[in-house]
């Protein structure tokens, strides 16, 4: 990623180009831990959003200060500080999403994708371009998440966002909302990504 | 000295951290708190109308468990309880549920309070088709045991593990407010 991507660009970069689950390969933990129903994978989605976005914020503006040799832990310090702090306030104000995410919402510390962020992008930009960034790859993050948790509740549960779509006679296929659904879900919408990638490509060259 | 320097930013980065999350933490505690305990209001509600009014809150040991009683506070002993009750035998993780029992050991309501069994199949615990078939019946007139055990409760479709592991942890819920009835 060059230093000449407009604003605008490196927003739709994370949306998809650089999408952080179907083409970096990055946070797949919780992409395929919290995305049995559509509205885990969006809450899981938000909750790394607002990490990201203000870890992002923080390292950026913090870039002149943290010493090279010193920041990977800085990072993690900062970056395990906003979990803790999504982690009390979901707690606080939607305990039934609280409950939900569960165990992975202290594992946002670890996800790469955030780490992977503040490293890659925002120790090297400036903190708008940072905060656009942190924007467009969550937001990039919380749609992958939240089309995989869509397509396991419809075709494990009959159901989206809870509502039941396919009635009574539907007979839901139970893998998908299993942990092997997730890795079937997952490596259908891969291949399907790199599919429109390369038609893109060819069409383009 | 430079990495003595780097040290020293270290630490500043984590104590305004540190500021941070105690502020967050002080701001949200009696939040979360209280959203807690309107949920365990509601949940006894729902399990137990009959309590209305004081209740006290009982630790009883029985058979090596350790249950909660939510009773009322002018009637401790025969008024009824909520039995707050955690299994470890579920599909995965403890599964912890309030049910009601009134004064002569009949099951007046089921609440699953908190559980990680499978979205879409243990997670049916929750429904009240399943729950449903609990309420009115006693020690006596139902065999806390799923039908594959020669019990007569409907096990959730694909879900014995989660099934058995509440039909058990239910009986021994009602044996243990026996216990505590009787231990007059």
């Amino acid at each position: 990623m060059s230093k000449k991507l407009s604003t605008g660009t490196i927003f739709t970069e994370g949306l998809w180009r650089s999408n952080p689950v179907l083409i970096l390969l990055l946070g797949l933990c919780p992409a395929l831990g919290v995305t049995s129903s559509a509205i885990n994978g969006f809450g899981m989605g938000l909750a790394t959003t607002f990490v990201l976005v203000m870890s992002n914020l923080v390292v950026s503006s913090l870039r002149g200060i943290i010493p090279k040799k010193m920041r990977i832990p800085c990072f993690i310090v900062v970056i395990a500080s906003f979990v803790t702090i999504v982690e009390m306030l979901t707690q606080a104000f939607t305990p039934a999403l609280f409950k939900a995410l569960g165990v992975f919402i202290p594992l946002i510390v670890v996800n790469c994708a955030v780490l992977g962020r503040s490293e890659a992008f925002a120790y090297k930009n400036t903190v708008l371009r940072s905060l656009v960034d942190g924007i467009g790859m969550g937001i990039g993050f919380t749609l992958a998440l939240g089309v995989m948790g869509g397509i396991r509740e419809i075709l494990g549960n009959g159901s989206l966002f809870g509502i039941s779509l396919l009635g009574e006679s539907f007979n839901p296929v139970l893998i998908m909302i299993m942990p092997p659904g997730a890795f079937l879900t997952l490596g259908y919408l891969l291949g399907l990504a790199n599919h429109i990638n390369r038609v893109r490509v060819s069409k383009g060259a | 000295m430079k990495g003595f320097r780097d040290v020293i930013i270290l630490c500043l980065i984590a104590t305004v951290s540190g500021v941070c999350l105690s502020v967050v933490y002080n701001s949200t505690k009696d939040i979360i708190e209280e959203a807690k305990a309107r949920e365990l209001e509601e949940a006894v509600q729902n399990v137990a109308a009959f309590l209305i009014g004081e209740r006290e809150e009982i630790e009883f040991e029985h058979d090596g468990k350790t249950f909660d009683f939510y009773v009322p506070a002018d009637n401790p002993k025969t008024g009824g309880a909520a039995v707050r009750v955690t299994t470890s035998e579920g599909y995965s993780g403890d599964i912890t549920f309030l049910m009601g029992v009134d004064s002569d050991g009949v099951v007046t309501g089921f609440q699953i309070l908190e559980s990680r069994e499978t979205p879409g199949l243990g997670s049916k615990a929750t429904e009240e088709s399943f729950w449903g078939q609990f309420v009115g019946k006693s020690l006596e007139t139902f065999q806390f045991a799923v039908k594959s055990d020669g019990g007569d409760v409907d096990a959730i479709t694909a879900s014995t593990v989660t099934s058995r592991a509440i039909a058990e942890a239910l009986e021994k819920g009602l044996q243990a407010y026996r216990a505590y009835r009787g231990a007059l």
